[in-house]
């Protein structure tokens, strides 16, 4: 079984690509979005739920406009647009908790809008039967079911391991953690998923 | 295995995971089935999350479209700085920092060496001098015999050393009072390039010439900073308190005996360090580096700069 990154991977072209794309090649750009564009998504949906196809919009317009000015292989790109990601992401949540504080002092607005329900992904119950069967789950719904089951600080580390296929060094990097920090995290989740999804399986 | 197999149906460590289990299911290289005890539904879910659709060939094309034309854009703007051009640009402003500093340092250290040895104009002089009187340190008021004046005022033996230091730079130039010392000062640059004494601690006879034979070569420190203490001229304390100490290590490498006073400059402020090389032969290297640009001190000065580093590596 192939790990996430080669399985996903533009090998030796990559570098001809990044040249082409880097000189406006339309082509060269669609290649660089159709091959990253899924795991940025799967990552922001697991963070911010619907919003992840506008936050993944805004965060490709950004690389676009640095990506004359990059440099490196395919592993660094793919940590430097999630590194993008991340912060696009942190910037998100700030906003969102500035609107939510704004909004909490204005009357008959209180807690439970449509606000706040998009500052989380909508986590799928641990008793709803779809998320039961595991095997038959689309990645959408298997990285909403890692939101649910996981502290935030873990979920992110999780799925910046696993869907966007970067490792422990770029995650700690991309996060502002060491890198131990980052091994002892993916650890944590890995044992409380086996005990969450056993839990919810005895619970069947 | 069995080890784990028995752990598993122990309730508490049934999740146990090892390092090398773990990396391997967060790469998707295990299967399910063959997944650690109690991990077998967690390899399923991280296969399934890792499991991303294709982009169809006309999804995103509104982006992709933004993104060429982005791209296209930024020809013409400048490139938003890179992780690395960015580090680079901290580096030069950092550099640039450096570089100022150190400029201010040298023309600061310059400035103390002219107003030491008496060199600056003569109304700026004065204004240093008075300045500084103000926290007990004396410099040449307007001509370095002045303080030599001073130091014979003071009648300390000491003075003579402190005297020898701070007249042997003006001597050559004013060639007025002080005579003594000039003359010392040229006996003690013979001393310090006479080739028969390379190799040989000249630092001991530089001192003992210089202080008429009052040198206390080979004191401690702390006996000849008392001894600075008990004088009543300024010029002899920091004198025999640089000079004595720094005899030893002059035998050595420093045959001036100049930078004795570098250990005490290290330890103490620069304005002591200032105040040391007024009336000291460290401050005839200092005051040397100063007067040295008018072309005073001539071949004192190298020497003293050249030994002087060595002795404070020491």
């Amino acid at each position: 079984m192939s790990s996430p990154a080669t399985r996903n991977s533009l090998g030796d072209q990559f570098l001809g690509i990044l040249t082409a794309a880097q000189e406006g090649g339309e082509w060269a750009v669609a290649t660089l979005y159709r091959w990253l564009h899924p795991a940025l998504v799967g990552f922001l949906r697991g963070r911010v739920g619907d919003e992840a196809e506008d936050l993944a919009a805004e965060t490709w317009l950004a690389v676009s406009r640095g990506l004359r000015g990059f440099s490196g292989d395919e592993t660094a790109f793919r940590s430097w647009v999630f590194t993008i990601a991340h912060r696009r992401l942190v910037d998100h949540h700030r906003a969102n908790a500035r609107r939510l504080r704004t909004r909490s002092l204005t009357p008959g607005d209180g807690p439970g809008g449509a606000d706040e329900d998009a500052l989380v992904a909508e986590p799928a119950s641990p008793d709803d039967p779809a998320a039961e069967t595991v095997s038959a789950m689309s990645s959408d719904q298997a990285v909403r079911r890692i939101v649910s089951l996981l502290p935030a600080d873990q979920a992110e580390i999780l799925l910046l391991r696993v869907v966007a296929g970067l490792a422990v060094e770029d995650v700690a990097q991309i996060t502002g953690r060491k890198p131990g920090t980052v091994r002892v995290l993916q650890h944590r989740a890995l044992r409380r998923l086996a005990e969450r999804l056993e839990n919810s399986g005895q619970a069947v | 295995m069995g080890e784990r197999s028995i752990a598993g149906e122990m309730g508490p460590n049934r999740h146990s995971l090892d390092e090398d289990s773990a990396a391997r299911l967060l790469q998707g290289a295990v299967h399910p089935d063959d997944a650690p005890p109690g991990y077998g539904s967690v390899a399923d879910l991280l296969a399934a999350a890792a499991s991303l659709p294709a982009v169809g060939e006309d999804a995103g094309a509104a982006t992709i479209a933004a993104m060429v034309e982005a791209v296209r854009n930024s020809a013409s703007v400048p490139v938003p700085a890179a992780e690395g051009s960015r580090r680079k640009s901290m580096l030069g402003k950092l550099f640039a920092g450096k570089a100022l500093a150190a400029a201010a340092t040298v023309v600061l250290t310059a400035g103390a060496a002219a107003a030491a040895a008496g060199t600056l104009p003569t109304p700026v002089q004065g204004v240093v001098a008075d300045a500084v009187s103000h926290i007990g340190i004396d410099l040449p008021d307007n001509h370095g015999h002045d303080a030599a004046d001073e130091g014979d005022d003071n009648g300390a033996d000491d003075d003579t050393t402190s005297t020898t230091g701070g007249t042997e730079n003006h001597g050559d130039d004013q060639g007025t009072g002080a005579g003594d010392g000039a003359g010392k000062g040229q006996i003690i640059s013979g001393i310090t390039h006479d080739p028969a004494l390379d190799g040989q601690p000249k630092g001991p006879t530089v001192c003992t010439e210089a202080s008429d034979g009052q040198c206390k070569a080979g004191d401690d420190h702390g006996g000849n900073g008392g001894q600075g203490s008990d004088n009543s001229g300024p010029g002899s304390n920091s004198g025999n308190g640089n000079t004595t100490p720094g005899t030893p290590r002059g035998g050595i490498d420093d045959p001036a005996g100049h930078d004795a006073g570098d250990d005490h400059g290290g330890t103490t402020s620069t304005t002591v360090t200032t105040v040391t090389t007024t009336s000291s032969p460290t401050t005839a290297t200092t005051a040397d580096d100063g007067t040295g640009a008018s072309g005073n001190s001539g071949n004192n000065s190298g020497k003293g700069k050249g030994k002087g580093r060595s002795g404070t590596d020491d």
